[in-house]
């Protein structure tokens, strides 16, 4: 069992740094949280189950450490760079949606995600995962997978299509269905 | 889920979860059917699609270049540390099998069930574009020693024709030759690869979770056909041929049905074995 996993961890890496750069936003932050990732994967190899999915429990793995950083940072007060997120709507709004959407630009808009949905957006939009393999990695109901990331994409496509008119860095991201 | 055949344009309203789900492909067949005669009478739904199609298309290519970037030292020393044994290798002993006498190979249990499948690559070909610092417009090593190919490989595979050329990098051209199913459900594709300096390269990679992956990939010599367009010697590539046949399932698909493919983006089909 150890080969097995050792062996199949080893292939998904690529996939999981992926997942771990579009949480972070940062190349540097990424390999961080996939070598945390791997370290407590490594300790805990008695707790995955062979013949289940290793990725999507490596997944698990990272989003957890992921939120967890994130609800450390926010009890000490760190905030996202107002700056930055405002220099990413430009002058007229429309900076992003008229040059190339580059892993910066994807990444700062990804910033304004609340952390359930940025995490979403990784696993189906990024990875490629199904609505059905994203509820078992974050252990939510479909249904709450769906609404959670139907909210995220239209946020993220209006911070980076410059359509957002009521563009608010620190806005929670929890408009609902009927507001296009 | 909504059920968006029981929806009229009048009444009651398409919700956005069952507009993504027609992007994502996600939507049962009849579904998916009136939501296709709804969009064609009305525009604002149109336009409320296009939330859902840009957050499944242009976001991918920005992240996808960190598929091929080097996995750092202090990652793979962790990994390696414990590693395995992993990469089955074949060697170059001369069994009767061409596949046999291919200088390396590494298996890929994604394609295969728990028996892995061994599949080749050969040096060689790895090492014609490596020797000329190719490395990154190729393929990136994962520290298995699979093959991941590079951004501009991955986007030439995912919506090349076959038989149509298409740009691999600066220096590669990538041309599909054939395409086909595995029995894993999985989708892959052969194809000639051809290097500025007149080299050419006869692969498969096959698609896995989104990726493709180098599976095979042999150096031929390359040779003018009538045309004068430079094509791969016959016998190398029946190598790469040969393999081809090992993974495959059922025919080779035509253009009809690869075009299709291309077109929604390689959606899984269900296994056989």
């Amino acid at each position: 069992m150890t080969d097995e996993f050792r062996t199949r961890m080893v292939e998904i890496l690529p996939r999981l740094r992926r997942f771990a750069v579009a949480l972070t936003g940062d190349l540097d932050q990424g390999d961080d949280l996939v070598q945390d990732t791997c370290m407590r994967a490594l300790s805990r190899i008695d707790q995955w189950q062979p013949g289940t999915r290793l990725d999507s429990w490596m997944y698990r793995i990272a989003q957890n450490l992921w939120l967890d950083r994130m609800r450390a940072k926010k009890v000490r007060g760190v905030q996202v760079d107002v700056d930055t997120m405002d220099a990413l709507a430009g002058p007229n709004g429309r900076s992003v949606a008229e040059s190339r959407l580059t892993l910066d630009a994807v990444g700062n808009a990804m910033a304004f995600l609340p952390d359930d949905q940025r995490v979403l957006i990784s696993l189906v939009c990024i990875d490629g995962l199904s609505y059905k393999e994203a509820a078992e990695v974050t252990q939510t109901p479909i249904g709450t997978v769906m609404s959670r990331l139907a909210r995220a994409r239209r946020e993220l496509h209006a911070r980076l299509e410059g359509h957002k008119r009521d563009a608010g860095p620190r806005r929670s991201a929890s408009r609902h269905g009927s507001d296009l | 889920m909504t059920n968006a055949s029981d929806t009229k344009p009048t009444d009651e309203p398409i919700s956005d979860e069952v507009l993504m789900a027609y992007v994502d492909g996600e939507l049962p067949e009849e579904e998916r059917k009136a939501l296709q005669a709804a969009l064609a009478r009305d525009a604002l739904l149109m336009q409320r699609l296009e939330s859902f199609v840009f957050t499944r298309g242009p976001l991918l290519p920005a992240y996808n270049a960190v598929l091929s970037a080097p996995i750092p030292e202090r990652i793979s020393q962790l990994l390696a540390a414990a590693e395995p044994p992993v990469p089955r290798r074949t060697t170059p002993s001369g069994g009767s099998s061409k596949l046999r006498r291919i200088v390396a190979g590494f298996w890929a249990p994604f394609l295969s069930p728990a028996a892995a499948i061994p599949v080749v690559v050969a040096g060689a070909a790895v090492g014609w574009l490596l020797a000329r610092g190719a490395q990154t417009e190729f393929v990136s090593l994962d520290s298995r020693g699979g093959l991941v190919a590079s951004v501009a490989m991955q986007a030439a595979l995912e919506s090349t024709p076959k038989d149509v050329r298409a740009g691999a990098g600066s220096s590669l051209v990538l041309e599909p030759t054939f395409t086909f199913a595995t029995a894993k459900g999985g989708w892959c594709r052969q194809y000639r690869l051809f290097h500025r300096d007149g080299q050419a390269a006869s692969g498969v990679a096959c698609r896995d979770q989104g990726v493709w992956r180098v599976i095979a990939q042999t150096p031929v010599a390359p040779r003018a056909d009538t045309t004068g367009k430079t094509v791969p010697a016959g016998e190398d590539e029946g190598v790469v041929g040969e393999i081809r046949s090992a993974l495959k399932d059922g025919d080779v698909l035509g253009r009809n049905e690869e075009a299709q493919l291309i077109r929604e983006r390689w959606p899984d089909r269900p296994q056989t074995r």
